[in-house]
């Protein structure tokens, strides 16, 4: 096990749609240490962090994320930011945050005991309302 | 024991009143090891006050609670719930945990590192003292149950 991060630029910001997803492989399960967020445009927003109901099918030029000790070997979990299909909407969320219209405000939420993914699985950071897009972490224990 | 959590919106009903609810079920002991709170609206003009505490008598008859989820996907189900509706409210804590003065979009994350312990049949309240405009609140919870 080791620790691995990633940010990105979020471009998506449609109400009730998947801004980031975090997805495992089919052979290596992980758990999220770590969630980041901070406005990079002036709009109130809502976003909440949840298990999609269904995963992003066929993700856009997915990234895999980045390990923090040099020495550790390659990760293998990626974030998307488009899908040819889409994360289905959480069933609930286990956070929810609202933030100002004001560039820079934003949220850490961590996790000390990890959110676990299982194989094959996702977590998504989820545009409850339109929002603006936010420049955003993961980091995560794989 | 494992970790749980769930997030909600909730809307303050008014001065004095229960904004959020965590409750145990009468099998299930829990410890309370995180609580946040935000708002995307400003909730000026007048600043609210906003408390966390174990109500004198927990809400009966909750309205559609929901159930915590799992952060580890192996957990079994959990089975602490929340709510923000009751057919009778939770009544005021004689005293609080943690008191904070809401105003504009603040928000707080308070974290208790060796869990604010929940017997059996019990429960936790958000309570608001002093409503400011009654906007939408992002609420969630984290529980090792």
């Amino acid at each position: 096990m080791a620790i691995y991060s990633l940010a990105n630029l979020t471009t998506g910001v449609t109400a009730a749609t998947a801004a980031l997803e975090v997805r495992s492989t089919s052979t290596d399960r992980a758990a999220l240490l770590e969630f980041g967020a901070w406005l990079n445009a002036a709009t109130a927003s809502t976003y909440g962090v949840g298990r999609p109901a269904a995963r992003g099918v066929t993700p856009t030029s997915p990234i895999t994320w980045l390990a923090e000790d040099e020495n550790a070997p390659a990760g293998t979990i990626q974030t998307a930011l488009a899908w040819g299909t889409g994360p289905t909407v959480p069933g609930n969320f286990f956070r929810r945050v609202g933030l100002p219209a004001t560039i820079g405000a934003g949220f850490l939420l961590a996790f000390p005991r990890g959110l676990i993914m299982a194989v094959s699985a996702s977590v998504v950071l989820w545009n409850i309302g339109t929002d603006g897009a936010v420049n955003t972490h993961v980091t995560g224990d794989e | 024991m494992a970790i749980y959590s769930i997030a909600d919106q909730a809307t303050p009903s008014g001065s004095g009143a229960a904004l959020w609810e965590i409750r145990t079920t009468a099998t299930d002991r829990a410890a309370l090891v995180e609580l946040g709170m935000s708002n995307a609206t400003d909730i000026t003009p007048s600043a609210e006050i906003f408390k966390i505490g174990r109500p004198a008598a927990r809400g009966i008859t909750p309205t559609t609670p929901l159930t915590v989820l799992a952060e580890d996907e192996n957990a079994p189900v959990g089975t602490v719930q929340t709510a923000k509706a009751w057919a009778t409210g939770p009544t005021a804590p004689a005293n609080f945990f943690r008191i904070f003065r809401n105003f504009h979009f603040n928000a707080i994350q308070w974290v208790f590192p060796l869990g604010l312990l929940m017997a059996v049949s019990a429960s936790f309240v958000i309570w608001i003292s002093t409503v400011g405009t009654a906007t939408a609140h992002e609420v969630y919870v984290a529980v090792d149950e």
